[in-house]
């Protein structure tokens, strides 16, 4: 949760209190491109958690009933 | 840390979706109360312990006749009771229909001598019953309908297609889903019983053989003896051009039971001409899990032949 709400805030940070030995507007650049990169790796583990979890289900049940991984419904 | 407990939420949550997920979205579900009907619980129809069955009455109670929708239960005819065929009759009987759900008595321990023959005979018996006492509670039974799942589809097979002319009243339909029609060790594949050696057969004939109640001997197989000897618990062997239209639903890669014998049925079913809608569910096993696309085709074929051939008058 501490992670998150770090994050969020350096999204949304209003302030130009300069980061030493960087000048303010490479310090932004950077700063979001971090952000987003943490966002987009966000968003591929819960897909995939998402993903997996039907997965998971459809193979236990095809264990115990029969039944393909693929086909039929979406996972 | 975030991404790992992040991921197992997704999993987790996923898979209880999955899992709670209902394919129809309620459409087959009654929101049952004293408006849509009335539930009669353990009716006896016999002396043994699991010879009872509940009773489901429409609300409206005005009607000259009623029609009877009997619904048997899973379980591997080793297990199982009525109570699991509550959702179906309440969903019946809003229909209008009078529906039953009927217990068997169980092959076990206690019952060694309990197979699909007996059951097939307990259900037979219990059918005067279960029309006697929608009648003394007001609701004439003109006509009837049968259906069930797994081993409640074998049993509903046999009750219509074999002792349809004991039913005290004329069988219009039946429908079932993944129930074994047929015991030919060809199509029990996933038990291995297809094989040609003398394991698979001996194997073949205990296992049909206790189904049956009766002794076979692997020299059996593939004569008409064979036939004579299973026909008893064997719906295939009883189709002909009188057999009553019938709605049924298997999946390609059920390991539970064969779907080799279904499409039997099928080729049986059209070659005699009677009316029938089968529903192959490509990418399931036993559950029809993965194709709820199909799923809700046999539902609504259920419906379309109940409206057609018993229809609420």
């Amino acid at each position: 949760m501490g992670d998150i709400l770090a994050l969020l805030k350096q999204m949304f940070r209003h302030d130009h209190t300069p980061i030493e030995g960087k000048r303010q507007g490479e310090m932004e650049g950077e700063g979001l491109s971090m952000n987003a990169k943490r966002l987009v790796i966000l968003l591929i583990v819960i897909a995939a958690g998402i993903i997996l979890g039907r997965l998971a289900v459809r193979a236990v049940l095809n264990l115990l009933l029969g039944g393909t991984l693929f086909g039929g419904n979406v996972l | 840390m975030i991404y790992l407990l992040t991921f197992l939420a997704a999993f987790a949550g996923s898979a209880a979706f999955k899992l709670k997920y209902d394919s129809i979205h309620g459409k087959y579900k009654a929101r049952w109360s004293e408006e849509v009907g009335s539930k009669l619980t353990d009716l006896p129809y016999g002396d043994g312990e699991a010879n009872r069955f509940d009773l489901y009455l429409p609300a409206d109670s005005g009607k000259e006749n009623y029609g009877l929708v009997v619904y048997l239960h899973p379980g591997g005819f080793t297990t199982g009771d009525k109570s699991g065929d509550t959702e179906m009759c309440q969903w019946l009987c809003s229909r209008g229909y009078v529906s039953a759900s009927i217990n068997y008595t169980l092959f076990s321990k206690e019952h060694p001598d309990a197979n699909i023959y007996t059951q097939s005979v307990e259900i037979r018996e219990a059918m005067p019953f279960v029309v006697k006492a929608a009648q003394e509670k007001g609701y004439r039974i003109d006509q009837m309908a049968i259906g069930g799942g797994s081993a409640g589809g074998c049993l509903a097979l046999l009750y219509a297609y074999r002792d349809a002319d004991t039913s005290p009243v004329p069988v219009r339909m039946v429908f079932e889903a993944v129930g074994p029609s047929s015991f030919y060790p060809e199509d029990w594949v996933s038990y291995g019983l297809d094989q040609d050696t003398d394991k698979a057969r001996e194997g073949a004939a205990g296992l049909f053989g206790t189904m049956a109640g009766k002794k076979i001997t692997p020299d059996m197989f593939g004569t008409e003896e064979y036939d004579e000897a299973i026909r008893d618990i064997s719906a295939l062997l009883w189709v002909d051009s009188d057999t009553v239209p019938t709605v049924m639903a298997y999946g390609k890669y059920d390991k539970v039971q064969p779907y080799l014998a279904s499409v039997r049925l099928d080729k049986a079913l059209t070659d005699a001409g009677v009316a029938h809608e089968y529903i192959v569910c490509e990418h399931s096993g036993h559950g029809l899990q993965n194709d709820n696309v199909q799923y809700g085709r046999y539902m609504s074929s259920v419906e379309e032949y109940l409206k057609r051939y018993l229809p609420i008058r």
